[in-house]
């Protein structure tokens, strides 16, 4: 999963070192269209339904709390 | 009571006074007892619109917050297995009943705001247009806005939207949650508090602390410069031009258009540096709106440090939910089918966009500039965030070195010079006189009026004029050396003499320099009436 995810990112922001940051929303290197794509695509790829209430910055300030989301999402369902 | 008035200072004087004479655990009734009176003082009959803000924000907060107890508690009893109700049915009623109270805070709130802003405006012009007469068909209201009414009605929609969201938990004391919509420094102009951040700087208790009097004093009076001596000043121009533009042409345009953007800057930082400060003096933390906005190297940054509240509030209760709604991901996943990856990838961002930022040129106000102003700033963002990545990729191509300063100077140029063009769209009552003020601006020739004194028979005499011009320098040093340090905390480690000195010369500065009006006091704000 994390492998996907980080696929995802980096085909939407290639400029981006997602492996290294830790402050994707905090530090406004992801903007809200990067979130709107990113939330559609990751969706997508794990069938698996974000809401907006799931759009806190502790949930895509990095990559591990985005496969922690993922995989809460899917316990949910 | 205006921001800049005596009147506020000595009631801002007496509420510090009273208040850190309270135990800590009183302190926020007497916040509550002061912004009732601000409030009324200031808006007298039309009072009675907050009232039902408050009393409706309270009662749905509790509702939804009833409806989601009702939702745990079925759970608790389908698990036990005394309710044949499934999950999801239990989980799908929640959310009806949560959305039914949204929807009720929205028809009350923003339905007043609605109503009271465009009422009157739409009216007048549909009876003059048909009728004959502003008054002659569909009767008017004359009611007038109550103060602050957009703010405090965003902050409360915002507060149950994010009741809903479990963001926060709602207040159970109704006085408390009044005092959160009616807080008197932030009802005037914002900025536009969330729930989270608001609530526990004006529930707890503040101990005197002299360094947030003279944090708040220094914050205050900063305010007051860009307000009186910026803003207002730069105003007499923008009105003398813009109101009477068959006189003026070209080049004229631009210098007003340049001080229009000192104005709404000076102007609406100025009152939220006002408005912070007079918090801070209570020891209460309010975020800031501004982050010196005209540094943007474009237009969607130059939106994330101007108003960022109102910018943040859009975003969050406009933009996501219209972006991530399951319609929009419906057409996003059937585009992704066909092969249309990219335009999957865009397509609900680029239209919530769009439809943001015609609420937000709506919210400015009624009539074909501002729904015009909304779609220039709507376009502007999104050809911006499609286009960003390769025009980065032509200056490379080009070898353009876009790391260096001339470069970031050019980015903020094009930035500021397309922020007010923008402006010019509804800065004059009619959208036809917009338009002939910026073909005027694009095909000016009159450039000798930069060296045949023309400069100062644009409604500011040569002294003004200077005045003017200088204070924007401060300002705008101030503000170069603000992206790199925190100025007060700077202030606070000099010596005593120095910041006094300081401190007078501003007060001087502000006293002599300032510009008022009938009564010694200054200029409304621009967004007071929003």
């Amino acid at each position: 999963m994390r492998e996907e995810i980080m696929e995802i990112l980096t085909e939407l922001r290639p400029d981006v070192e997602f492996e290294n940051e830790k402050k994707l929303i905090d530090d406004g290197i992801l903007d809200s269209f990067d979130i709107v794509s990113l939330v559609g695509e990751l969706n997508d790829a794990f069938d698996v339904s974000i809401n907006v209430q799931d759009l806190l910055p502790e949930n895509f300030n990095c990559v591990d709390a985005m496969v922690e989301l993922i995989e809460n999402l899917q316990e949910e369902e | 009571m205006g921001l800049t008035s005596l009147n506020f200072f000595l009631f801002l004087a007496a509420s510090l006074v009273v208040y850190f004479q309270l135990p800590e655990k009183y302190q926020w009734r007497w916040l509550l007892a002061v912004s009732c009176f601000f409030y009324v003082y200031c808006s007298r009959t039309l009072s009675v619109f907050i009232a039902v803000t408050c009393v409706s924000t309270y009662v749905l907060s509790i509702l939804i917050e009833r409806s989601e107890i009702r939702y745990k508690d079925e759970l608790k009893r389908i698990k036990a297995g005394e309710l044949t109700l499934d999950k999801k049915a239990a989980k799908a009623q929640n959310i009806r009943r949560k959305r039914a109270c949204i929807w009720a805070a929205a028809l009350i709130n923003v339905g007043m705001l609605v109503v009271l802003k465009f009422w009157d405006l739409i009216f007048s012009d549909i009876n003059t247009r048909f009728f004959g007469g502003a008054e002659n068909f569909v009767p008017l209201l004359h009611i007038g806005l109550p103060l602050g009414i957009s703010f405090y009605t965003f902050q409360a929609v915002g507060y149950l939207v994010d009741i809903y969201r479990k963001q926060a938990e709602p207040e159970h004391n109704f006085f408390k949650a009044a005092l959160f919509i009616t807080f008197f420094p932030q009802i005037v102009q914002g900025p536009i508090s969330r729930f989270s951040q608001l609530a526990p700087e004006i529930y707890g208790g503040h101990r005197f602390d002299f360094k947030n009097l003279t944090d708040g004093f220094y914050l205050m009076l900063w305010g007051m410069f860009k307000k009186m001596v910026i803003a207002d000043r730069a105003g007499i121009m923008v009105d003398y031009v813009f109101y009477d533009y068959q006189n003026f042409s070209g080049w004229q345009f631009w210098v007003a258009a340049f001080a229009y953007a000192f104005q709404m800057y000076g102007d609406f930082s100025g009152g939220i540096d006002i408005v912070r400060g007079a918090a801070k003096m209570f020891g209460i933390e309010m975020v800031d709106n501004f982050e010196r906005p005209y540094f943007s190297k474009d237009i969607p940054e130059f939106w994330r440090r101007w108003h960022m509240t109102l910018g943040t509030w859009f975003r969050d209760y406009l933009f996501y939910p219209m972006s991530l709604s399951s319609t929009a991901q419906k057409v996003s996943k059937s585009l992704r089918k066909k092969g249309h990856l990219h335009l999957a990838k865009m397509l609900p961002a680029h239209v919530s966009c769009i439809v943001l930022w015609l609420a937000n040129g709506a919210w400015h106000g009624a009539g074909t500039q501002y729904i015009v102003f909304g779609l220039y700033h709507g376009i502007l963002t999104v050809l911006s965030e499609e286009y960003h990545g390769k025009l980065v990729q032509l200056g490379d191509k080009l070898h353009i070195n876009q790391k260096c300063a001339s470069w970031s100077f050019f980015q903020m140029a094009r930035t500021f010079f397309l922020v007010a063009v923008g402006r010019i769209i509804y800065i004059t009552p009619d959208f036809g006189a917009s338009l002939v003020i910026l073909k005027s601006m694009f095909t000016a020739k009159n450039v000798g009026i930069f060296f045949n004194e023309g400069l100062y028979k644009l409604g500011l005499e040569r002294p003004d004029f200077y005045v003017l011009v200088f204070a924007c320098l401060v300002l705008l040093v101030v503000e170069i050396f603000q992206e790199r340090m925190k100025i007060r905390e700077w202030l606070y480690e000099q010596n005593l003499y120095f910041r006094w000195g300081l401190a007078f010369g501003l007060i001087f500065t502000v006293l002599i320099f300032g510009v008022y009006g009938h009564g010694y006091d200054a200029a409304g704000f621009i967004y007071m009436q929003y």
